[in-house]
């Protein structure tokens, strides 16, 4: 069975590293970027079936880059990565179709549920 | 926006105080959620290998460390402004103030790509005045440079004294625009009302728009 890919995307690359490693270690093809435009430019060349999306980055904000992928390419699942008094966004960030939000700190084993959750419902589609 | 009355600088100091505590606490999380996955990542290894890799585990002690000091020095920063509203005036060091309100406006600096940078003069003598009044000029000043700035900069904060005065230039450095008028209210009149309070000036000087605020030493009693 291939291996779901993973990619999250979080300026914060000690988080971000060490959240992918965990990943690894559960069996997932996760990396990590932590700029929005390398997000981009990888989810074009090298799409993840799933996204951990951080939504308060420098620069391009993380509501831009789930635009963004939406439009290239609407069956990457997207799960947002929120912080404290973030709802407006996170509503927001539904509203475009991202596939659901979990709070940081994350707790592993349920974020692993809303991963395997979310590449089914990328597999339902048939993408 | 008339003029500022009481109720106007009560809102706009809920205002400063809301940003700064996002600032700090957004801050805070995060390095909680670095301490977090690299707990979790131990305990995964841990419970894989059923050994402990000592070279793993001085690198996540020495990165757990370093997470927790750069929380409390923020935690530092978040009590010792706070403690400067027990009182309307008291002496206080221009450094300190300045160097706490940039360490927590750090945050919101960094999600536009701006960076502060310190040049304080040596030796300047306390100030006795408001410190949280001039927290807040200060704060409105870099808010005001920080929406100018195209794709980013830095912002220098310069202490310097002569006399019986005390100067602190905010400096912006980088591509700037003009601001279009969309902000909700209306900061140069809060400057203004600010500095009347501090009984100080702000001189506005250069192209990319350098704010100097003076004060006098005793200018409050």
């Amino acid at each position: 069975m291939l291996q779901t890919k993973v990619l999250i995307v979080d300026d914060e690359m000690e988080f971000a590293s060490t959240l992918a490693e965990r990943l690894q270690i559960r069996g997932y093809n996760a990396k990590s970027v932590y700029c929005a435009e390398d997000a981009i430019a990888l989810s074009r060349n090298d799409p993840p079936d799933v996204m951990l999306l951080d939504l308060r980055m420098p620069g391009m904000n993380g509501i831009h880059v789930l635009k963004t992928i939406k439009q290239f390419n609407p069956s990457i699942q997207v799960i947002m990565l929120t912080g404290l008094g973030a709802s407006q966004e996170s509503a927001e960030g539904m509203e475009i179709g991202a596939f659901d939000c979990i709070m940081k700190p994350v707790d592993i084993e349920k974020l692993v549920v809303m991963i395997d959750e979310a590449k089914n419902k990328k597999s339902e589609k048939g993408v | 926006m008339g003029d500022s009355g009481p109720a106007d600088m009560m809102e706009l100091r809920f205002r400063f105080i809301g940003r700064i505590i996002a600032g700090f606490t957004h801050e805070l999380k995060n390095h909680l959620a670095i301490i977090k996955e690299s707990g979790g990542l131990q305990q995964d290894l841990l419970s894989m290998s059923k050994k402990v890799d000592s070279a793993e585990l001085h690198k996540f002690l020495r990165s757990v460390d370093s997470q927790i000091e750069r929380g409390l020095q923020l935690i530092a920063f978040l009590n010792r402004f706070a403690h400067r509203m027990d009182c309307e005036c008291s002496s206080f060091s221009v450094n300190e103030a300045a160097e706490e309100l940039v360490a927590l406006m750090a945050r919101h600096a960094y999600q536009k790509r701006i960076e502060f940078t310190k040049d304080f003069g040596p030796g300047i003598p306390p100030i006795h005045n408001n410190p949280s009044m001039l927290q807040l000029l200060i704060f409105f000043i870099i808010e005001e440079m920080m929406d100018c700035f195209e794709k980013g900069g830095t912002i220098t904060v310069r202490t310097s004294s002569e006399k019986d005065t005390i100067r602190i230039a905010i400096v912006p450095n980088g591509n700037m625009k003009e601001l279009t008028g969309k902000e909700d209210y209306n900061r140069v009149e809060a400057v203004n009302k600010i500095c009347r309070e501090l009984l100080g000036t702000v001189e506005q000087k250069g192209a990319n728009g350098e704010a100097v605020i003076i004060l006098t030493r005793s200018a409050a009693t």
